[in-house]
Protein backbone atom coordinates (compact mmCIF):
# COMPACT_ATOMS: atom_id res chain seq x y z
CA UNK A 1 0.00 0.00 0.00
CA UNK A 2 1.63 3.76 -0.74
CA UNK A 3 2.35 5.07 2.44
CA UNK A 4 0.74 8.78 2.86
CA UNK A 5 3.48 11.60 2.95
CA UNK A 6 1.76 13.46 6.31
CA UNK A 7 4.56 16.04 7.36
CA UNK A 8 5.00 17.47 3.77
CA UNK A 9 4.47 20.98 3.16
CA UNK A 10 0.42 20.69 1.44
CA UNK A 11 -0.18 18.47 4.29
CA UNK A 12 0.42 20.16 7.36
CA UNK A 13 -1.07 23.55 6.00
CA UNK A 14 -4.12 21.46 5.18
CA UNK A 15 -4.35 20.11 8.54
CA UNK A 16 -4.10 23.96 9.86
CA UNK A 17 -7.19 25.16 7.52
CA UNK A 18 -8.73 22.30 8.92
CA UNK A 19 -7.82 24.07 12.49
CA UNK A 20 -8.81 26.98 11.34
CA UNK A 21 -12.51 25.59 9.44
CA UNK A 22 -12.94 24.24 12.98
CA UNK A 23 -12.83 27.52 14.88
CA UNK A 24 -14.91 29.29 12.35
CA UNK A 25 -17.49 27.28 13.19
CA UNK A 26 -17.58 27.36 16.87
CA UNK A 27 -17.77 30.67 16.48
CA UNK A 28 -19.79 31.40 13.32
CA UNK A 29 -22.69 33.01 15.45
CA UNK A 30 -20.46 35.48 16.79
CA UNK A 31 -19.11 35.87 13.41
CA UNK A 32 -22.60 36.28 11.53
CA UNK A 33 -24.02 38.74 14.30
CA UNK A 34 -20.58 41.35 13.55
CA UNK A 35 -19.80 40.92 10.22
CA UNK A 36 -22.20 39.76 8.02
CA UNK A 37 -21.80 40.39 4.52
CA UNK A 38 -17.89 41.41 4.84
CA UNK A 39 -15.22 39.61 3.69
CA UNK A 40 -12.78 39.07 6.72
CA UNK A 41 -9.36 37.27 6.72
CA UNK A 42 -8.85 34.62 9.42
CA UNK A 43 -5.60 32.90 10.22
CA UNK A 44 -3.93 31.30 13.44
CA UNK A 45 -7.72 31.30 14.77
CA UNK A 46 -8.19 35.19 14.48
CA UNK A 47 -9.59 37.63 12.42
CA UNK A 48 -6.87 39.64 10.91
CA UNK A 49 -8.51 41.69 8.13
CA UNK A 50 -12.10 43.20 7.62
CA UNK A 51 -13.16 44.67 4.15
CA UNK A 52 -16.29 45.13 1.88
CA UNK A 53 -15.56 43.14 -1.31
CA UNK A 54 -12.34 40.21 -1.51
CA UNK A 55 -10.19 42.83 -3.76
CA UNK A 56 -10.33 45.19 -0.61
CA UNK A 57 -9.47 42.00 1.75
CA UNK A 58 -6.39 40.86 0.03
CA UNK A 59 -5.32 44.81 -0.38
CA UNK A 60 -5.79 44.95 3.24
CA UNK A 61 -4.03 41.65 3.88
CA UNK A 62 -1.10 42.72 1.76
CA UNK A 63 -0.91 46.14 3.42
CA UNK A 64 -0.86 44.53 7.00
CA UNK A 65 1.70 41.88 5.32
CA UNK A 66 -0.50 39.36 5.73
CA UNK A 67 -0.68 37.99 2.50
CA UNK A 68 -0.27 34.44 3.40
CA UNK A 69 -3.59 34.32 5.30
CA UNK A 70 -5.25 30.93 5.59
CA UNK A 71 -8.59 31.84 4.84
CA UNK A 72 -10.87 34.51 2.95
CA UNK A 73 -14.32 34.05 4.32
CA UNK A 74 -17.45 35.78 2.99
CA UNK A 75 -19.43 35.96 6.18
CA UNK A 76 -23.57 35.28 5.50
CA UNK A 77 -26.62 37.54 6.56
CA UNK A 78 -28.53 34.05 7.46
CA UNK A 79 -27.88 30.08 7.09
CA UNK A 80 -30.14 27.83 5.44
CA UNK A 81 -31.01 24.03 6.82
CA UNK A 82 -32.21 22.97 4.16
CA UNK A 83 -33.26 19.10 5.92
CA UNK B 1 -12.87 4.40 -34.34
CA UNK B 2 -10.02 2.19 -34.03
CA UNK B 3 -10.85 -1.02 -32.11
CA UNK B 4 -10.39 -1.38 -28.49
CA UNK B 5 -9.11 -3.81 -25.98
CA UNK B 6 -11.23 -2.78 -23.75
CA UNK B 7 -14.52 -1.90 -25.40
CA UNK B 8 -17.88 -0.89 -23.61
CA UNK B 9 -18.88 -1.79 -20.84
CA UNK B 10 -16.11 -0.33 -18.63
CA UNK B 11 -15.71 -1.85 -15.85
CA UNK B 12 -13.32 0.36 -13.94
CA UNK B 13 -11.90 3.75 -14.04
CA UNK B 14 -8.96 2.17 -15.67
CA UNK B 15 -10.24 0.62 -18.54
CA UNK B 16 -12.33 3.86 -19.59
CA UNK B 17 -8.76 6.01 -19.16
CA UNK B 18 -7.21 3.05 -21.07
CA UNK B 19 -9.74 2.77 -23.58
CA UNK B 20 -9.68 6.62 -23.94
CA UNK B 21 -6.20 6.68 -24.28
CA UNK B 22 -6.56 4.35 -27.49
CA UNK B 23 -8.86 6.97 -28.63
CA UNK B 24 -6.45 9.65 -28.49
CA UNK B 25 -8.69 11.55 -26.39
CA UNK B 26 -6.76 11.47 -22.76
CA UNK B 27 -3.15 13.47 -22.26
CA UNK B 28 -1.34 13.12 -19.09
CA UNK B 29 0.23 15.80 -17.49
CA UNK B 30 3.63 15.34 -16.13
CA UNK B 31 3.47 19.02 -14.51
CA UNK B 32 3.66 19.18 -10.69
CA UNK B 33 0.21 20.41 -9.42
CA UNK B 34 -1.06 22.35 -6.71
CA UNK B 35 -4.47 21.27 -5.28
CA UNK B 36 -5.11 24.63 -4.16
CA UNK B 37 -4.76 26.53 -6.99
CA UNK B 38 -3.84 24.74 -10.28
CA UNK B 39 -6.81 21.95 -11.30
CA UNK B 40 -9.87 24.01 -11.79
CA UNK B 41 -8.55 26.37 -14.42
CA UNK B 42 -7.40 23.43 -16.39
CA UNK B 43 -10.78 21.28 -15.84
CA UNK B 44 -13.01 24.51 -16.74
CA UNK B 45 -11.20 25.86 -20.00
CA UNK B 46 -10.88 21.64 -21.19
CA UNK B 47 -15.22 22.23 -20.86
CA UNK B 48 -14.93 25.00 -22.82
CA UNK B 49 -12.82 23.86 -25.63
CA UNK B 50 -14.37 20.37 -25.65
CA UNK B 51 -10.76 19.12 -24.59
CA UNK B 52 -8.99 15.60 -23.98
CA UNK B 53 -9.94 14.07 -20.73
CA UNK B 54 -6.51 14.04 -18.55
CA UNK B 55 -4.76 12.29 -15.79
CA UNK B 56 -2.74 14.13 -13.60
CA UNK B 57 0.51 12.48 -12.40
CA UNK B 58 2.26 14.85 -10.42
CA UNK B 59 0.49 16.01 -7.87
CA UNK B 60 1.89 17.97 -4.78
CA UNK B 61 2.22 16.53 -1.55
CA UNK B 62 0.89 13.55 -2.71
CA UNK B 63 3.41 11.38 -4.18
CA UNK B 64 2.34 8.61 -6.57
CA UNK B 65 -1.07 9.73 -6.91
CA UNK B 66 -2.94 10.53 -9.86
CA UNK B 67 -5.79 12.20 -10.66
CA UNK B 68 -8.67 11.93 -13.63
CA UNK B 69 -10.88 14.62 -14.70
CA UNK B 70 -12.89 15.66 -18.15
CA UNK B 71 -13.70 11.70 -19.03
CA UNK B 72 -17.11 12.99 -19.73
CA UNK B 73 -17.14 16.23 -20.98
CA UNK B 74 -17.92 15.97 -24.43
CA UNK B 75 -20.95 13.80 -26.17
CA UNK B 76 -18.58 11.37 -27.86
CA UNK B 77 -17.25 9.64 -24.61
CA UNK B 78 -20.64 9.93 -23.03
CA UNK B 79 -21.98 8.38 -25.67
CA UNK B 80 -19.13 5.62 -25.54
CA UNK B 81 -19.75 5.59 -22.13
CA UNK B 82 -23.39 4.77 -22.37
CA UNK B 83 -22.43 2.40 -25.71
CA UNK B 84 -25.43 4.32 -27.62
CA UNK B 85 -24.22 6.36 -30.76
CA UNK B 86 -24.14 10.24 -30.54
CA UNK B 87 -26.34 10.79 -33.20
CA UNK B 88 -30.14 11.27 -31.58
CA UNK B 89 -28.78 10.54 -28.58
CA UNK B 90 -31.66 12.00 -26.02
CA UNK B 91 -33.83 9.52 -27.42
CA UNK B 92 -31.47 7.09 -27.68
CA UNK B 93 -30.77 6.96 -24.25
CA UNK B 94 -34.53 7.69 -22.96
CA UNK B 95 -35.35 4.32 -25.05
CA UNK B 96 -32.75 2.42 -23.17
CA UNK B 97 -34.46 3.81 -19.82
CA UNK B 98 -38.05 3.33 -21.01
CA UNK B 99 -37.50 -0.17 -22.81
CA UNK B 100 -34.64 -2.01 -21.90
CA UNK B 101 -34.97 -4.31 -18.68
CA UNK B 102 -33.30 -3.44 -15.54
CA UNK B 103 -30.91 -5.88 -13.55
CA UNK B 104 -30.54 -6.03 -10.14
CA UNK B 105 -26.83 -6.00 -9.04
CA UNK B 106 -24.96 -8.61 -8.31
CA UNK B 107 -23.50 -9.15 -4.99
CA UNK B 108 -19.53 -10.64 -5.52
CA UNK B 109 -17.60 -11.18 -2.45
CA UNK B 110 -14.74 -9.16 -3.39
CA UNK B 111 -13.37 -6.77 -5.97
CA UNK B 112 -10.47 -4.62 -6.29
CA UNK B 113 -11.46 -1.82 -4.14
CA UNK B 114 -10.95 -3.94 -1.06
CA UNK B 115 -7.16 -4.66 -1.86
CA UNK B 116 -6.64 -1.49 1.25
CA UNK B 117 -8.57 -1.45 3.89
CA UNK B 118 -8.80 0.98 6.64
CA UNK B 119 -10.81 1.12 9.61
CA UNK B 120 -11.66 3.62 12.56
CA UNK B 121 -8.99 5.61 13.71
CA UNK B 122 -5.88 4.84 11.52
CA UNK B 123 -8.28 6.90 8.84
CA UNK B 124 -7.10 10.41 8.09
CA UNK B 125 -9.18 11.98 4.93
CA UNK B 126 -6.24 14.23 4.40
CA UNK B 127 -4.35 10.98 2.91
CA UNK B 128 -6.48 11.42 -0.34
CA UNK B 129 -5.62 14.26 -2.59
CA UNK B 130 -8.75 17.00 -3.07
CA UNK B 131 -8.13 19.68 -5.24
CA UNK B 132 -9.71 23.26 -4.48
CA UNK B 133 -12.48 23.80 -7.26
CA UNK B 134 -12.83 27.82 -6.52
CA UNK B 135 -10.50 30.51 -4.66
CA UNK B 136 -12.97 30.45 -1.53
CA UNK B 137 -13.56 26.78 -0.36
CA UNK B 138 -12.08 26.08 3.14
CA UNK B 139 -11.14 23.10 3.31
CA UNK B 140 -11.72 21.62 -0.37
CA UNK B 141 -14.80 19.08 -1.40
CA UNK B 142 -14.98 15.80 -2.68
CA UNK B 143 -16.68 16.55 -5.82
CA UNK B 144 -17.05 13.68 -7.91
CA UNK B 145 -17.97 11.31 -4.68
CA UNK B 146 -21.46 9.45 -5.94
CA UNK B 147 -23.43 8.58 -2.21
CA UNK B 148 -24.85 5.33 -2.41
CA UNK B 149 -27.65 5.26 0.51
CA UNK B 150 -30.53 2.78 1.09
CA UNK B 151 -34.14 3.27 2.22
CA UNK B 152 -35.04 2.60 5.30
CA UNK B 153 -38.60 1.14 4.80
CA UNK B 154 -37.70 -0.69 1.08
CA UNK B 155 -35.06 -2.05 -1.11
CA UNK B 156 -34.69 1.36 -2.89
CA UNK B 157 -31.12 2.18 -3.35
CA UNK B 158 -30.20 5.83 -4.61
CA UNK B 159 -27.42 7.05 -5.95
CA UNK B 160 -25.96 10.45 -7.19
CA UNK B 161 -23.12 13.14 -7.09
CA UNK B 162 -22.71 15.44 -4.03
CA UNK B 163 -20.90 17.50 -2.32
CA UNK B 164 -18.82 16.61 0.68
CA UNK B 165 -16.69 19.44 2.62
CA UNK B 166 -13.68 17.66 4.28
CA UNK B 167 -13.99 18.76 7.90
CA UNK B 168 -11.35 16.58 9.94
CA UNK B 169 -9.58 13.33 9.45
CA UNK B 170 -12.83 11.58 9.20
CA UNK B 171 -15.58 13.87 9.25
CA UNK B 172 -17.33 15.38 6.04
CA UNK B 173 -20.04 17.71 6.08
CA UNK B 174 -22.76 16.94 2.82
CA UNK B 175 -25.36 18.95 1.72
CA UNK B 176 -28.41 17.32 1.51
CA UNK B 177 -31.42 18.99 -0.03
CA UNK B 178 -35.48 17.62 0.10
CA UNK B 179 -35.96 18.46 -3.63
CA UNK B 180 -33.43 15.15 -3.90
CA UNK B 181 -34.24 11.40 -3.39
CA UNK B 182 -31.25 11.61 -0.89
CA UNK B 183 -32.98 14.32 0.87
CA UNK B 184 -36.37 12.09 1.11
CA UNK B 185 -34.16 9.43 2.62
CA UNK B 186 -32.47 10.87 5.12
CA UNK B 187 -35.73 12.13 6.55
CA UNK B 188 -36.85 8.61 7.11
CA UNK B 189 -33.57 8.05 9.05
CA UNK B 190 -34.54 11.96 10.81
CA UNK B 191 -37.57 10.97 12.04
CA UNK B 192 -36.61 7.26 12.90
CA UNK B 193 -33.81 8.88 14.97
CA UNK B 194 -31.19 6.47 13.35
CA UNK B 195 -27.76 7.56 11.75
CA UNK B 196 -28.49 6.88 7.87
CA UNK B 197 -25.02 4.17 6.54
CA UNK B 198 -23.67 6.02 3.91
CA UNK B 199 -20.95 5.29 1.18
CA UNK B 200 -19.14 7.55 -1.10
CA UNK B 201 -17.95 5.94 -4.37
CA UNK B 202 -15.26 7.96 -6.11
CA UNK B 203 -13.37 7.02 -9.57
CA UNK B 204 -16.18 4.52 -10.14
CA UNK B 205 -16.73 3.41 -14.12
CA UNK B 206 -18.12 6.41 -16.42
CA UNK B 207 -21.58 4.38 -16.51
CA UNK B 208 -22.08 4.65 -13.07
CA UNK B 209 -21.25 8.25 -12.86
CA UNK B 210 -23.80 9.05 -15.83
CA UNK B 211 -26.55 7.27 -13.83
CA UNK B 212 -25.73 8.92 -11.11
CA UNK B 213 -26.76 12.08 -12.65
CA UNK B 214 -30.21 10.36 -13.81
CA UNK B 215 -32.99 11.75 -12.14
CA UNK B 216 -35.82 9.02 -12.26
CA UNK B 217 -39.02 8.65 -10.57
CA UNK B 218 -39.09 7.48 -6.57
CA UNK B 219 -38.13 4.18 -5.36
CA UNK B 220 -36.78 3.34 -8.21
CA UNK B 221 -32.86 2.44 -8.45
CA UNK B 222 -30.89 4.00 -10.72
CA UNK B 223 -28.04 1.16 -10.50
CA UNK B 224 -30.28 -0.99 -11.43
CA UNK B 225 -30.14 0.67 -15.27
CA UNK B 226 -26.15 -0.19 -15.32
CA UNK B 227 -27.65 -3.55 -16.48
CA UNK B 228 -30.30 -1.56 -18.66
CA UNK B 229 -27.37 -0.54 -20.41
CA UNK B 230 -25.09 -3.34 -20.86
CA UNK B 231 -27.38 -6.49 -20.47
CA UNK B 232 -25.35 -7.17 -17.29
CA UNK B 233 -25.56 -6.89 -13.24
CA UNK B 234 -23.19 -4.20 -12.26
CA UNK B 235 -20.70 -6.16 -9.45
CA UNK B 236 -21.27 -5.05 -6.13
CA UNK B 237 -19.74 -5.57 -2.98
CA UNK B 238 -20.76 -5.30 0.95
CA UNK B 239 -19.15 -2.51 3.02
CA UNK B 240 -17.23 -3.15 5.67
CA UNK B 241 -18.43 -1.41 8.14
CA UNK B 242 -21.93 -0.89 7.21
CA UNK B 243 -25.13 -3.09 5.43
CA UNK B 244 -24.89 -0.90 1.96
CA UNK B 245 -22.91 -2.18 -1.01
CA UNK B 246 -20.50 -0.29 -3.40
CA UNK B 247 -19.12 -1.10 -7.02
CA UNK B 248 -16.26 -3.88 -6.83
CA UNK B 249 -14.42 -2.38 -9.37
CA UNK B 250 -14.36 1.13 -8.16
CA UNK B 251 -11.20 3.63 -7.01
CA UNK B 252 -12.33 4.57 -3.82
CA UNK B 253 -15.18 4.38 -0.74
CA UNK B 254 -15.30 5.74 2.07
CA UNK B 255 -17.92 4.02 4.53
CA UNK B 256 -19.63 5.90 7.49
CA UNK B 257 -22.98 7.10 8.91
CA UNK B 258 -25.03 10.31 9.06
CA UNK B 259 -25.92 11.72 12.26
CA UNK B 260 -30.09 11.82 11.98
CA UNK B 261 -29.40 15.23 14.45
CA UNK B 262 -26.06 16.89 13.90
CA UNK B 263 -25.83 19.91 11.44
CA UNK B 264 -22.63 21.66 11.25
CA UNK B 265 -21.69 25.15 9.48
CA UNK B 266 -20.95 23.88 6.02
CA UNK B 267 -20.07 26.34 2.77
CA UNK B 268 -19.31 28.31 0.60
CA UNK B 269 -18.77 26.16 -3.00
CA UNK B 270 -17.95 26.65 -5.73
CA UNK B 271 -21.49 25.50 -7.79
CA UNK B 272 -23.44 24.77 -10.68
CA UNK B 273 -25.20 28.38 -10.98
CA UNK B 274 -21.94 30.12 -11.59
CA UNK B 275 -21.86 31.53 -8.33
CA UNK B 276 -20.27 30.54 -4.78
CA UNK B 277 -23.21 28.87 -2.88
CA UNK B 278 -24.49 30.13 0.47
CA UNK B 279 -23.56 28.28 4.06
CA UNK B 280 -25.53 25.62 4.90
CA UNK B 281 -26.33 23.84 8.33
CA UNK B 282 -25.81 20.20 7.12
CA UNK B 283 -25.53 16.75 8.04
CA UNK B 284 -22.31 15.24 9.40
CA UNK B 285 -20.69 12.11 7.77
CA UNK B 286 -18.78 10.55 10.60
CA UNK B 287 -16.10 8.55 8.38
CA UNK B 288 -16.08 4.65 9.75
CA UNK B 289 -13.73 2.50 6.93
CA UNK B 290 -11.85 3.88 3.68
CA UNK B 291 -11.29 0.84 1.32
CA UNK B 292 -9.43 1.58 -1.98
CA UNK B 293 -7.54 -0.08 -4.67
CA UNK B 294 -3.41 -0.26 -4.04
CA UNK B 295 -2.78 2.19 -6.31
CA UNK B 296 -6.08 4.40 -6.55
CA UNK B 297 -6.92 7.08 -9.09
CA UNK B 298 -8.86 10.09 -7.42
CA UNK B 299 -11.94 11.44 -10.12
CA UNK B 300 -12.05 14.90 -9.65
CA UNK B 301 -15.07 16.70 -11.21
CA UNK B 302 -14.76 20.45 -11.27
CA UNK B 303 -17.64 22.82 -10.37
CA UNK B 304 -18.71 26.26 -11.23
CA UNK B 305 -19.81 28.07 -14.31
CA UNK B 306 -20.77 26.06 -17.13
CA UNK B 307 -19.42 24.53 -18.74
CA UNK B 308 -18.06 21.44 -16.82
CA UNK B 309 -17.86 18.16 -17.05
CA UNK B 310 -20.82 17.79 -14.47
CA UNK B 311 -22.84 20.22 -16.35
CA UNK B 312 -22.61 18.05 -19.44
CA UNK B 313 -23.20 14.95 -17.68
CA UNK B 314 -26.42 16.23 -16.31
CA UNK B 315 -27.45 17.89 -18.84
CA UNK B 316 -27.47 14.69 -21.43
CA UNK B 317 -28.98 12.51 -18.39
CA UNK B 318 -31.94 15.44 -17.39
CA UNK B 319 -32.89 15.72 -21.34
CA UNK B 320 -32.92 11.89 -21.73
CA UNK B 321 -35.27 11.43 -18.59
CA UNK B 322 -37.40 14.04 -19.14
CA UNK B 323 -38.13 13.04 -22.29
CA UNK B 324 -39.02 9.43 -21.46
CA UNK B 325 -41.14 11.20 -18.25
CA UNK B 326 -42.93 13.71 -20.41
CA UNK B 327 -44.34 11.82 -22.97
CA UNK B 328 -45.76 9.34 -20.82
CA UNK B 329 -47.85 12.14 -19.77
CA UNK B 330 -47.94 14.33 -22.92
CA UNK B 331 -47.49 12.30 -26.02
CA UNK B 332 -47.00 15.30 -28.22
CA UNK B 333 -43.48 15.63 -26.92
CA UNK B 334 -41.14 14.92 -29.38
CA UNK B 335 -38.06 16.01 -28.21
CA UNK B 336 -36.35 17.64 -24.94
CA UNK B 337 -33.28 19.52 -23.92
CA UNK B 338 -31.75 21.45 -21.63
CA UNK B 339 -29.89 24.40 -22.32
CA UNK B 340 -28.34 25.79 -19.45
CA UNK B 341 -27.46 25.60 -15.84
CA UNK B 342 -29.04 22.07 -14.38
CA UNK B 343 -32.06 22.42 -16.24
CA UNK B 344 -33.34 25.89 -15.04
CA UNK B 345 -33.78 26.54 -18.31
CA UNK B 346 -35.10 23.70 -20.73
CA UNK B 347 -36.65 23.23 -24.54
CA UNK B 348 -39.17 21.09 -25.42
CA UNK B 349 -40.43 20.43 -28.70
CA UNK B 350 -44.01 19.14 -29.34
CA UNK B 351 -45.74 17.56 -32.72
CA UNK B 352 -46.37 20.95 -34.71
CA UNK B 353 -49.50 18.61 -36.26
CA UNK B 354 -50.94 18.31 -32.82
CA UNK B 355 -50.99 22.01 -31.67
CA UNK B 356 -53.85 22.83 -29.76
CA UNK B 357 -55.17 25.65 -26.84
CA UNK B 358 -54.23 24.42 -23.66
CA UNK B 359 -51.20 22.18 -24.71
CA UNK B 360 -48.16 24.02 -23.97
CA UNK B 361 -49.48 24.66 -20.35
CA UNK B 362 -50.22 21.12 -20.03
CA UNK B 363 -46.37 21.05 -21.05
CA UNK B 364 -44.98 22.83 -18.55
CA UNK B 365 -47.43 21.30 -15.75
CA UNK B 366 -46.21 17.61 -16.77
CA UNK B 367 -42.96 19.06 -16.57
CA UNK B 368 -43.21 20.67 -12.82
CA UNK B 369 -44.45 17.38 -11.82
CA UNK B 370 -42.05 14.78 -12.66
CA UNK B 371 -38.96 14.24 -10.82
CA UNK B 372 -36.27 15.17 -13.85
CA UNK B 373 -38.22 18.72 -14.12
CA UNK B 374 -37.83 19.76 -10.41
CA UNK B 375 -35.10 22.37 -11.09
CA UNK B 376 -37.44 23.38 -14.30
CA UNK B 377 -37.52 27.29 -13.79
CA UNK B 378 -37.72 29.15 -17.67
CA UNK B 379 -39.09 26.30 -19.62
CA UNK B 380 -39.47 26.96 -23.49
CA UNK B 381 -41.84 24.96 -25.79
CA UNK B 382 -41.42 24.85 -29.46
CA UNK B 383 -42.80 22.99 -31.86
CA UNK B 384 -41.06 20.82 -33.80
CA UNK B 385 -40.36 22.42 -37.08
CA UNK B 386 -37.27 24.25 -35.06
CA UNK B 387 -34.01 22.09 -33.77
CA UNK B 388 -33.90 22.76 -29.98
CA UNK B 389 -30.41 21.95 -29.84
CA UNK B 390 -29.64 24.94 -32.59
CA UNK B 391 -29.45 28.18 -30.56
CA UNK B 392 -29.89 29.95 -34.28
CA UNK B 393 -33.03 28.59 -34.83
CA UNK B 394 -34.02 28.46 -31.22
CA UNK B 395 -33.76 32.46 -30.84
CA UNK B 396 -35.60 32.55 -34.27
CA UNK B 397 -38.58 30.95 -33.13
CA UNK B 398 -38.90 33.35 -30.19
CA UNK B 399 -38.08 36.41 -31.82
CA UNK B 400 -41.04 35.55 -34.46
CA UNK B 401 -43.67 33.19 -32.76
CA UNK B 402 -43.54 34.72 -29.06
CA UNK B 403 -45.88 37.66 -27.73
CA UNK B 404 -44.83 38.05 -23.99
CA UNK B 405 -48.43 39.34 -23.33
CA UNK B 406 -50.03 36.45 -24.01
CA UNK B 407 -46.95 33.38 -24.26
CA UNK B 408 -45.74 33.46 -20.41
CA UNK B 409 -47.63 31.07 -18.04
CA UNK B 410 -46.26 31.88 -14.53
CA UNK B 411 -46.31 29.43 -11.75
CA UNK B 412 -45.44 31.69 -8.86
CA UNK B 413 -44.01 29.82 -6.67
CA UNK B 414 -42.48 26.29 -7.00
CA UNK B 415 -40.08 23.70 -4.67
CA UNK B 416 -36.84 24.02 -6.20
CA UNK B 417 -32.87 23.67 -5.48
CA UNK B 418 -31.44 26.24 -2.35
CA UNK B 419 -28.90 26.41 -5.35
CA UNK B 420 -30.74 28.89 -7.13
CA UNK B 421 -29.14 32.04 -6.27
CA UNK B 422 -32.34 34.09 -7.32
CA UNK B 423 -35.08 32.11 -5.95
CA UNK B 424 -34.67 33.92 -2.51
CA UNK B 425 -35.51 37.07 -4.00
CA UNK B 426 -38.79 35.76 -4.49
CA UNK B 427 -39.56 36.23 -0.92
CA UNK B 428 -40.23 32.89 0.31
CA UNK B 429 -36.49 31.92 1.13
CA UNK B 430 -34.09 29.26 -0.91
CA UNK B 431 -35.36 26.60 -2.49
CA UNK B 432 -38.67 27.85 -4.08
CA UNK B 433 -38.75 29.60 -7.08
CA UNK B 434 -41.17 31.03 -9.53
CA UNK B 435 -41.42 28.91 -13.32
CA UNK B 436 -42.29 30.71 -16.73
CA UNK B 437 -43.65 28.80 -19.30
CA UNK B 438 -42.50 30.38 -23.04
CA UNK B 439 -44.59 29.55 -25.46
CA UNK B 440 -42.98 29.57 -28.35
CA UNK B 441 -45.14 27.85 -30.59
CA UNK B 442 -46.62 28.73 -34.21
CA UNK B 443 -49.91 30.45 -33.21
CA UNK B 444 -53.19 29.08 -33.69
CA UNK B 445 -55.31 30.89 -35.42
CA UNK B 446 -56.90 33.95 -35.62
CA UNK B 447 -53.66 35.27 -36.76
CA UNK B 448 -52.54 37.08 -39.53
CA UNK B 449 -51.58 36.12 -43.07
CA UNK B 450 -47.60 36.15 -42.41
CA UNK B 451 -48.20 32.75 -40.68
CA UNK B 452 -49.63 31.02 -43.71
CA UNK B 453 -46.64 31.70 -45.96
CA UNK B 454 -43.95 29.13 -46.26
CA UNK B 455 -40.35 29.76 -44.37
CA UNK B 456 -38.26 32.30 -46.65
CA UNK B 457 -35.72 29.87 -48.00
CA UNK B 458 -33.95 29.66 -50.97
CA UNK B 459 -34.37 26.99 -53.76
CA UNK B 460 -31.84 23.76 -53.87
CA UNK B 461 -30.12 23.78 -57.59
CA UNK B 462 -27.97 21.19 -58.19
CA UNK B 463 -25.38 24.29 -59.45
CA UNK B 464 -25.70 25.51 -56.13
CA UNK B 465 -24.76 22.04 -54.30
CA UNK B 466 -21.63 21.53 -56.91
CA UNK B 467 -20.56 24.56 -55.86
CA UNK B 468 -21.02 24.18 -52.12
CA UNK B 469 -19.21 21.14 -53.14
CA UNK B 470 -16.00 22.91 -54.10
CA UNK B 471 -15.86 25.05 -51.26
CA UNK B 472 -15.71 22.02 -48.62
CA UNK B 473 -19.24 22.92 -47.61
CA UNK B 474 -21.54 20.49 -48.30
CA UNK B 475 -23.36 18.43 -45.65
Amino acid sequence: MRQPDRNNPYRQELYKVLKEREWLDKNHEDIISKYARKWIGIHDQEIVAVADTSDALRQELSDKGKSDCRMMFLVPSSVHKPV
Amino acid sequence: MTQSRRAFPFRSLGDWASFLEEQGQLRHNQQEMDLRKDFGLVSKAIAAKNGPAIVHENVFGYPGWRIFSEGLTTMQRQAWSLGVPDQNIVSNIANVLQYNKPLKPEIVRDGPIKEVKIIGDDIDMTDIPIPYAGKYENPPYISAGISVIKSLNSDWYNIGIRRFQLKGKRKVCELVQLNQHEGQIFREYVWAGKPMPIAIVIGADPLFYMLSQTPLPNEVSEWDYWGAFTGEPLQVVKCETNDLYVPAHAEIVIEGFVDPEGREFEGPFSEFPGYYSGCYYTPVVRVEAVTMRENPIYYNLYMGREPSEGHNMFHLMCSANMLMQLRALVPEVKDVQVLSTWSFTTAVSIDKKALKHGLVEKVGAAMKAVKSGMTVKNLFVFDDSVDIRNLNEIMWALSVKFQAAKDIFVIPKCITTVLDPSSPSLGYGPGVSSVGVFDCTEPLPPYDEPYRREIALPPVTERAKEVLNELGLSN
